[in-house]
């Protein structure tokens, strides 16, 4: 079933369910909602997780599967597709929420479907010694010239390993192209 | 006074042949044992690498014992191995994510190489193992030791010679998972001895958890392929080997696989995927569902079928196994000993029986029904470019950056 269609079947099977109780009303004398109205009751039901704030808030060893949801989500999309979800990969990133855990996996998404949009937030973490390597794995297969500026741009940037790492993925770049 | 095999033989100082080991664990302890077999041939142990000082340590000490010496040497840093002007030959039985770097540095060092299947993690890190392989002249085998097995080459020398007629379909079963892991995980410390960094080398990082390393590292997709590849890369050999398609492969690929939703393995815990070669067979990749932990694989032809796995032959007519080939069939290459094999092409300088080009085309196959399975959708190969068609997502998966300060190239 597609979003959409799962989307009107929820809504359709949450419609019928209203209309038969306000019909009927039967509630347990225990039950904590008897004295709500049908709209509240089951305007909590249809309550659900913003799927991306719980991406962003995933950490280490945490469920993680909201973010197979996306993968999957982001995975089967149309091309066409792919710049509106850069954008909330994009979101996830400059969340203050975000954890170690949600770059990391926002950096293997935009892996897949980045493009240079991406740069002006992965040029940020390319210059941070610990954050350099979730950029680069993002940036290293995205083509554009905008990327290529960025890595080079970086490169007076960073010492040590972060350095050497990086000067792979400009030479990764040159040999398998992106 | 030493017998003359020790002055004028295999065993003369000048004729051994020098092997290092790296990653000593596991199978790398399994093909110590197999090197240490061929000490009547001049096949000596120097040195063992491991990132795990436990097992720096048991390595050598079986070494030691073995050898009759005391001086096996134990480095926690591959590169002290590789770059030894002493060592001839390298064996590679780390885990996967580990298999590419290593081998390229011993042979860019002028070492011949063992490497462990699956050959590398991914397309790419095959491409630049077999260029480099021929750039340097070196010997180099894949551990796909079933094409040292009696039983899997004549399969393959039935088939390749008509005996089933045209093949039509070809189904593999490679083994179910055989270790499981809850939906989350908590940091654990680095054992005594483990040089964790070390471990990850080119994977992303990761906290520790002691499911992630030694064996369990191939049911996380950041250092294996799951039984994609650690069963896939010996039975889709032998499917390879019978279509005399080692140079090349299918040219299609679909998958349904399952994977873990959460939790600290990412490998499919349900393979099921299938390839199509031009103009010939299907073949279906499956997890089997009871319980025996080996692979199998089943050819059907026009003529019939062959089912064969490590434990048995059967045909569907018991006289086809029965056939001698003669004069004017097609014979395969012969080997009984895997790692003897090896030795004896350090020796000759001729390919070995599962040349690392093979072991790469073998683990292409794998590494493209993981991604299909990930993707869920067709997708054409094309095996002379080593590249999907019309599809970027598939070709990104093809390659994967490293952490710092690793690189491919």
């Amino acid at each position: 079933m597609s979003e959409t269609n799962k989307a009107v079947g929820i809504a359709g099977v949450l419609g019928a369910l209203a209309t038969s109780a306000t019909a009927a009303p039967k509630r347990a004398a225990t039950d904590p909602l008897k004295n709500a109205n049908n709209n509240e009751r089951y305007g909590a039901f249809k309550k659900t997780p913003d799927r991306w704030l719980v991406a962003t808030t995933t950490e280490w060893g945490g469920d993680r599967s909201m973010e197979s949801e996306l993968t999957t989500v982001i995975r089967d999309a149309d091309p066409s597709q792919w710049p509106a979800l850069e954008k909330n990969l994009l979101k996830v990133l400059a969340n203050k929420q975000c954890t170690d855990k949600a770059r990391d996996w926002v950096c293997r998404m935009l892996r897949l479907i980045g493009s240079p949009a991406c740069v002006p937030a992965l040029s940020k973490m390319l210059v941070d010694p610990k954050q350099a390597d979730k950029a680069r794995y993002a940036l290293e297969l995205i083509p554009g010239a905008e990327v290529d500026t960025a890595l080079q741009a970086a490169l007076g940037k960073l010492n040590g390993p972060a350095k050497t790492g990086l000067q792979g993925t400009i030479a990764a770049r040159k040999q398998f192209g992106a | 006074m030493l017998p003359a095999s020790t002055l004028f033989g295999q065993n003369a100082p000048g004729n051994q042949v020098t092997f290092g080991f790296i990653g000593v664990g596991g199978m790398g302890g399994a093909n110590i044992d197999r090197v240490l077999g061929l000490r009547s041939k001049g096949a000596k142990i120097l040195a063992v690498c491991d990132v795990d000082r436990f097992h720096q340590k048991n390595a050598a000490d079986k070494v030691n014992k073995s050898q009759g010496n005391n001086d096996c040497a134990m480095v926690g840093d591959f590169r002290k191995l590789t770059r030894r002007k002493d060592i001839d030959a390298i064996v590679v039985s780390t885990p996967d994510h580990w298999h590419a770097l290593p081998a390229i540095d011993a042979i860019r060092n002028g070492k011949d190489v063992y490497v462990e299947k699956p050959l590398t993690l991914t397309v790419r890190e095959g491409q630049v193992l077999v260029s480099e392989l021929r750039k340097h002249k070196r010997v180099g085998q894949t551990g796909t030791q079933q094409r040292s097995d009696k039983n899997f080459r004549f399969v393959a020398e039935f088939i390749r010679n008509g005996g089933l007629g045209k093949i039509k379909h070809i189904d593999v079963l490679i083994p179910a998972n055989n270790m499981y892991v809850g939906s989350t995980y908590e940091e654990q410390p680095v054992p005594d001895g483990l040089d964790y960094d070390m471990w990850l080398g080119p994977a992303p990082w990761a906290p520790f958890n002691k499911q992630r390393t030694h064996y369990q590292f191939r049911y996380n997709m950041d250092y294996a392929g799951g039984q994609t590849t650690n069963w896939g890369a010996h039975y889709l050999d032998i499917a390879q080997w019978a279509l005399g398609m080692d140079e090349s492969g299918p040219t299609e690929v679909e998958g349904f696989g399952e994977f873990p939703q959460s939790g600290l393995f990412t490998a499919p815990t349900r393979v099921d995927f299938t390839v199509r070669y031009a103009g010939g067979p299907s073949m279906h990749v499956g997890t089997r569902t009871d319980g025996v932990y080996d692979g199998n694989i089943i050819f059907h032809g026009e003529k019939g079928s062959l089912n064969v796995s490590r434990s048995k032959l059967v045909a569907s007519d018991p006289a086809m196994l029965k056939t001698k080939f003669g004069e004017g069939d097609v014979r395969l290459y012969k080997s009984d000993n895997h790692m003897g094999n090896f030795l004896d092409c350090i020796r000759s300088r001729e390919k070995c029986v599962s040349d690392l080009a093979i072991g790469h085309r073998t683990t292409t196959i794998c590494n493209i029904g993981n991604i299909a399975m990930q993707l869920k959708r067709k997708l054409v190969w094309d095996p002379a470019k080593e590249v999907f068609q019309d599809d970027v997502q598939a070709n990104r998966l093809l390659q994967r950056p490293m952490r710092a300060p690793w690189s491919l190239v």
